[in-house]
């Protein structure tokens, strides 16, 4: 008959969990006490056991089966999210027709004060170089004539790039997740003129500007938006190539709206 | 190499590949965890492809300041602990496992082992059967099994002294004799 004390002992001892006290003590008590002992033994065979044992590959099919039905429900739930929304603007419930009234008249007043606004201000100048902390491409919403991703899973690294052209000029969005610190370089040609970068998560980088070059340092998670004036519609080549401590890890030219 | 709690941050925002990240870098444990507790493939590959909806659908909800694995695995646990609930897989249990020569255990080939500690395993407790499975096949401490099967660790200890005295008792009546 073994002692409870010592059954919880030799349990402990099998968890790691005893104290160098305790494990001397039981170390004495199993040196008297053979029919522990084999317990003990018994105990410890199960975990050699199990550690013996071979894990199993998933099935080639799961992670797919995972990934789509992801998909699929984000996609649902996007659509009925639609469905709910419109079904809510066409059929409100009777009890808050004031509610829905309302909002439309906010609406209403929004849209004419909005319109007035644009007659109002059409003619007069923009001028984006005094706009501080603002990139703009001018005074119209520029249709984005190709766009490139690129994705970054590289050692220390992990994001992404989207280079994207649109008339007379290029965007970079960087979306870098790094753990140690890295730099970014782009370098391109004459056509191409950096406009400004601008770090849209509180982030520790530094920026140097010079020479058809920009050098971004960044350390962490940070996402950034560089943009580029370019004078020649059909895009100009960039270069852009990251290093870290160890040397270079990325390195690939675009031309955005190329082939 | 990106910790987890920064992809299920990004992977909440919506970027997808930070979800497959964390689908590739679980679904083999995920899928082992549900095979230990359940026996069967397919159950297996269901509860986990359930398990990974789940965590996908609950993102916005995951605490970045926990452990991201402590919430994966208590999704995980609690998946196959409903699962069985629902198939009522414990007849499983009943399957002929035993093994009717008593030979010694160094004697008996490596399947053949497998298929006794399985069987035995299938004979605990679902509540038992979680314990160990996170003990010896994760490793996790009294602490992290406390965290994750959501009980306090003097129940995990209590739970897990239990377990092994069970499987232990099992194996025998399975035929392991030493």
């Amino acid at each position: 008959m073994i002692e409870r004390r010592y059954i919880e002992l030799i349990n402990g001892e099998i968890d790691g969990a005893n104290t160098p006290e305790e494990s001397s003590e039981l170390r004495r008590y199993l040196d008297t006490h053979p029919e522990a002992q084999r317990y003990h033994d018994e105990l410890c065979e199960i975990g050699d056991a199990f550690a013996g044992m071979r894990d199993l590959d998933p099935p080639k099919a799961l992670r797919k089966t995972i990934l789509s039905s992801v998909a699929k429900r984000s996609r649902g739930r996007q659509r009925e999210g639609y469905v709910a929304r419109i079904r809510g603007w066409l059929m409100p419930p009777a009890r808050p027709r004031y509610a829905f009234a309302f909002v439309t008249g906010v609406l209403v007043g929004f849209c004419v004060f909005a319109l007035s606004s644009i007659v109002m201000l059409r003619g007069m100048e923009t001028r984006t170089d005094r706009l501080y902390g603002t990139l703009t491409t001018g005074g119209e919403a520029a249709e984005i004539l190709s766009s490139e991703c690129i994705p970054f899973d590289l050692p220390g690294l992990y994001g992404g790039a989207c280079i994207e052209h649109s008339t007379a000029v290029v965007q970079a969005n960087l979306d870098l997740s790094a753990d140690e610190e890295i730099r970014v370089v782009f370098e391109y040609d004459d056509h191409l003129r950096f406009e400004g970068l601008r770090a849209l998560d509180e982030s520790e980088h530094t920026m140097h500007v010079g020479g058809n070059r920009v050098e971004l340092t960044h350390s962490g998670e940070c996402d950034y938006v560089l943009v580029f004036s370019d004078d020649r519609s059909s895009g100009s080549p960039i270069h852009l190539s990251i290093a870290s401590e160890d040397g270079l890890i990325f390195e690939r030219s675009i031309v955005p709206g190329g082939e | 190499m990106v910790d987890d709690s920064r992809l299920a941050v990004k992977a909440a925002r919506g970027d997808g590949r930070a979800f497959e990240k964390i689908v590739d870098r679980y679904q083999k444990t995920i899928y082992n965890v549900a095979y230990r507790m359940v026996q069967d493939e397919e159950d297996a590959a269901d509860i986990a492809q359930m398990v990974f909806i789940k965590v996908h659908r609950n993102l916005d909800r995951y605490d970045s300041d926990r452990k991201f694995f402590s919430w994966l695995y208590r999704i995980a646990v609690n998946e196959c602990l409903n699962h069985i609930k629902r198939r009522r897989h414990e007849v499983v249990a009943d399957r002929d496992y035993a093994v009717t020569r008593h030979s010694p255990w160094d004697d008996v080939a490596r399947g053949e082992r497998s298929e006794l500690l399985e069987g035995a395993l299938m004979r605990l407790k679902p509540e038992y059967r979680v314990v160990i499975v996170l003990k010896y096949f994760l490793e996790f401490s009294y602490r992290e099994i406390s965290d994750i099967a959501g009980i306090p660790e003097k129940t995990v200890k209590s739970r897990l002294f239990s377990a092994r005295q069970e499987m232990r008792d099992a194996l025998m009546g399975l035929g392991y004799r030493r």
